[in-house]
């Protein structure tokens, strides 16, 4: 069944939003628009306070862009000024007037140079999220300490919507544990044990073709409880990863390129990413020697599609596996000196 | 007086094209120094992309860029430009260091 296509006649006014899937294919899911309204006035309400514009730097095609770059402004009858489209220029406000920040992972490199346009406001919030914060981040709110400007970081999904939020803090040592937002339960049990996050709450989605969202949605995130409805995060408990807030499997990516491109040998490696929070490598080793990487490119565009394609590109003479055929990536994780015996 | 000293053109060129290859593979080290990045990587150097380099090129020489005052797409649309936006931070702040 295409999964973009519903057995279920979608409510009136219902909204789609789209994800990747955990199989690569797409799906997906409907918000009423009581839900986004829901959500909109709780965050206005635990977390972000009353402000008199909005400027977004998130597309409003991906929930957390649609809940506070459109649904907000419209909701507060206030202004937004919209600068997702360009992440290298500086986006401009009306000074003097409360202010939400809307912040991916990319948008704190050129933020940081606008630290003292910011401070001159009577009050600023910038909310986080679709994917870890930055050094820059970090770089903003130590700027800006002592001026009346907070960074929340928000935790969820586009199934889940907010899940969590935090602050964020200026020295990453002092990353504080994610605490659930009010309507949302999750079984976070006295002893701190690893385990998937499962949640429930008024604002899961419908997923296509279902008649009603789910009673509960189980994350893909592993955490650690860390007191009364607080956990840390562990890491994921899948491959995925999310570049600037699309998700990439990196799984799927080495399946793809694997079928698109036999005698390749592939294995993806994540990477820390200073502007898009998280990405991905691809180590390669091209025995038959046939494929260099003027030509790789394209091949990887083609095969890819829709999926960000790695960071960057690296060759190796061989990918070193186990006996059982798993990737020893550890062998694989000094870019420079493999690259060096590449001869690259 | 500051002793630093500012790199010449051709080791600031190359320093470049070696921070942004670790970044973005072989495309970098191999692409004309007046070649626009955009041609010579293809739609990999789109804005977020950008700005990794503008990231990795601070880390790199220890400066850093202003969004507000600097053409960011400017002076980071080929390897020469870089380069020579590299060499003129350093040159100012080691003025500045020299007035302190």
């Amino acid at each position: 069944m295409n999964a973009c296509v519903t057995d279920r006649p979608v409510l009136e006014a219902e909204i789609p939003f789209d994800t990747s899937g955990h199989t690569g294919e797409p799906v997906r899911w409907w918000r009423t628009p009581e839900q986004l309204r829901a959500e909109v006035e709780l965050l206005v309400a635990t977390v972000v306070g009353e402000v008199g514009q909005v400027v977004t730097l998130a597309p409003p095609g991906h929930l957390f862009g649609r809940l506070f770059g459109v649904e907000l402004p419209a909701l507060k009858g206030i202004e937004v000024h919209s600068a997702w489209q360009d992440p290298v220029t500086p986006p401009t406000w009306r000074p003097g007037v409360p202010a939400l920040f809307v912040c991916l992972p990319a948008s704190w490199v050129a933020l940081r140079s606008l630290a003292p346009r910011i401070a001159e406001l009577p009050r600023a919030v910038a909310l986080h999220s679709a994917g870890p914060t930055t050094p820059h981040t970090r770089q903003l709110v130590g700027a800006l300490r002592g001026h009346p400007f907070r960074a929340v970081e928000l935790f969820g999904s586009t199934e889940t919507g907010a899940v969590a939020s935090r602050e964020i803090a200026a020295d990453a040592r002092d990353e504080q544990p994610w605490r659930l937002l009010p309507d949302v339960h999750a079984d976070l049990p006295a002893e701190p044990a690893e385990r998937r996050l499962t949640v429930s709450s008024p604002r899961l989605a419908r997923r296509d073709g279902h008649d009603a969202p789910p009673a509960s949605w189980q994350m893909g995130d592993l955490v650690r409880p860390a007191g009364e409805r607080q956990f840390t995060f562990v890491g994921r408990a899948s491959r995925l990863i999310k570049v600037n807030g699309l998700r990439c499997d990196l799984g799927r990516v080495e399946q793809t390129v694997a079928a698109a491109l036999p005698g390749l040998d592939a294995v993806c490696l994540p990477v820390r990413d200073a502007v898009r929070g998280e990405h991905y490598e691809l180590v390669c080793a091209d025995p038959a020697g046939s494929l260099d990487a003027t030509s790789l490119w394209p091949l990887l565009r083609r095969a890819l599609g829709g999926t960000p394609l790695p960071r960057s590109l690296r060759r190796v003479p061989r990918i070193p596996r186990s006996a059982t055929g798993k990737p020893l990536t550890h062998l694989l994780t000094a870019p420079a000196a493999t690259a060096a015996t590449a001869g690259e | 007086m500051s002793n630093r000293t500012i790199p010449a053109y051709d080791e600031t060129l190359s320093r470049v094209r070696e921070v942004l290859g670790e970044l973005l593979g072989d495309g970098p080290k191999s692409a004309g120094e007046d070649q626009p990045l955009t041609e010579a990587l293809g739609d990999r150097y789109d804005s977020l992309a950008a700005l990794e380099c503008v990231s990795r090129v601070e880390n790199a020489f220890g400066i850093e860029v202003d969004f507000v005052a600097h053409d960011v797409r400017y002076s980071f649309a080929t390897l020469r430009r870089i380069a020579e936006f590299v060499r003129g931070e350093l040159e100012d702040r080691a003025v500045l260091e020299n007035r302190a």
